[in-house]
């Protein structure tokens, strides 16, 4: 619990321990949320999850505990850098498709597509971003469709906990939906 | 492209979003990158030294973490993250429950190692969002409500005061997830698996109370652990005894009680009234807008 209390400043002072720590517990959501975001290949992940780490050493000085813990944080800049990619891979489609840079009119079914698939990958990344034991209760209940009492059955906890998870990971979902997403 | 998302995501939406097929990283990307994460990082002692950037004066003091202060936050921030997964960890955020509804949390730390024994005390009250810690070297004073910390020692001899957030994710952060939020238990035990989480009843003074146990072990050496002992209040719910036997021989024990009232400021916790109070200001870096 040591290393709990001071981890923040010690990220801040640039700390080995505590960064390690960081990674250990965070490296494979920051992943995945890229994944989410991008659906890249498995070097382009890499590469991209590179950067976000690298990132966030270089950028702590920033970072306001007061707005959530330092994994909120970096699964923050995750998100932004996979939606960047996202956004640039996108928008060299457009060009390609111009071919000789006669590019064609947007049509609304392309941007309504496109809306589409960026919004159901950032629904999957934001889940990715929640703390694990609500995607648990989020999966039982959405994709298992599995009712609050069976859930509460199935974690040995009070319907009433369920709910309460329920309404706090609907509710931060929310606020990552609605996070400014321009890069 | 909308600069934002504002509608709530539907039950059908909620439904598709979960992808059976995720890929995980390769174990090589996971050993590289954490090679290059340490690469970029240096070695720095535990709690030496409180860095803001700030200012000179920042730099080089001393702040020490109080024992006090991780005692408090390891009652608190351990039962707000074990997951609910049987009846001993049920009956542990029971008790935080009944715990974060006092007004005021007292505990009085003793810690025993190599035949050295320190005392420290600590305070925090969910309610006025203030937590406040007192051991022999320093008096530090966190106020979430205006958000503001203030820190003395005798060596400089001056209270210290400055943004909230700074250096608080222990002793601040962690305390108000723990009021508020769910935690998993692995991310806030990195490196740590957590495991025999156990109820028991024993008689104190010839009464029943409800203890509870687990051992929180280093996942990468084994014989590194602790043993951690939680008694609560058979009439009240709430905790009076936290205790952890680490392997290496340290004891640490905590008893709490939950007084009408509890320090208000620095002042009132024991620093001087006469001394100088020196503002540290906010970092370029943390200004509002960068």
């Amino acid at each position: 619990m040591t290393d709990e209390v001071v981890d923040v400043q010690l990220l801040r002072m640039g700390d080995r321990d505590a960064w390690d720590a960081l990674y250990a517990a965070t490296c494979r959501r920051t992943y995945r949320v890229l994944y989410h975001l991008t659906a890249a290949k498995q070097s382009v992940l890499e590469e991209l999850n590179q950067d976000v780490w690298l990132s966030a050493i270089q950028s702590i000085d920033r970072f306001d505990a007061t707005r959530g813990t330092a994994a909120d944080w970096i699964l923050g800049i995750a998100r932004h850098k996979g939606l960047t990619f996202l956004r640039r891979q996108y928008a060299s489609r457009v060009v390609c498709v111009g071919g000789s840079g006669d590019l064609p009119e947007p049509t609304a079914t392309v941007d309504d597509d496109h809306d589409a698939v960026e919004r159901a990958a950032l629904l999957r990344a934001a889940i990715e971003s929640l703390p694990e034991n609500w995607q648990y209760v989020l999966r039982q209940k959405y994709q298992s469709g599995r009712s609050v009492r069976e859930i509460a059955d199935l974690m040995d906890a009070t319907p009433k906990s369920v709910e309460s998870i329920l309404s706090r990971a609907r509710q931060r979902l929310r606020d990552l939906l609605r996070e400014p997403t321009s890069p | 492209m909308p600069d934002h998302i504002d509608d709530i995501p539907g039950d059908d939406e909620l439904a598709g979003a979960f992808d059976a097929d995720v890929p995980e990283p390769s174990p090589e990307h996971i050993a590289e990158l954490r090679r290059q994460v340490a690469r970029h990082t240096r070695s720095a002692p535990v709690g030496a030294v409180l860095s803001s950037g700030a200012s000179a004066e920042t730099k080089s003091r001393a702040v020490p973490v109080s024992i006090a202060a991780i005692a408090t936050v390891l009652l608190v921030a351990v039962l707000a993250i074990l997951p609910v997964v049987n009846d001993a960890s049920a009956g542990l955020q029971h008790t935080l429950k009944a715990t974060r509804e006092a007004v005021w949390i007292h505990g009085a730390t003793t810690i025993e190692r190599n035949g050295r024994t320190v005392t420290a005390e600590s305070w925090c009250s969910p309610v006025e969002r203030v937590v406040a810690f007192r051991s022999p070297r320093m008096l530090h004073f966190v106020d979430y409500a205006r958000g503001l910390q203030t820190s003395y020692s005798e060596k400089p001899g001056k209270v210290f005061r400055w943004k909230a957030d700074a250096g608080t994710e222990g002793f601040g952060r962690r305390f108000v997830l723990a009021l508020l939020n769910d935690q998993d238990l692995t991310s806030s035990f990195p490196f740590h698996d957590v495991s025999e989480v156990r109820k028991h009843v024993v008689s104190v003074d010839g009464r029943p109370s409800t203890q509870y146990s687990f051992r929180v072990q280093a996942k990468d050496n084994p014989d590194r652990y602790w043993d951690t002992t939680v008694r609560t209040d058979p009439d009240t719910g709430r905790i009076v005894l936290w205790q952890d036997l680490h392997s290496g021989g340290m004891h640490v024990t905590t008893r709490f009680d939950y007084p009408d009232s509890g320090p208000r400021d620095i002042f009132e916790l024991g620093a001087p009234a006469t001394v100088e109070v020196v503002e540290l200001p906010t970092p370029d870096s943390e200004l509002f807008g960068k």
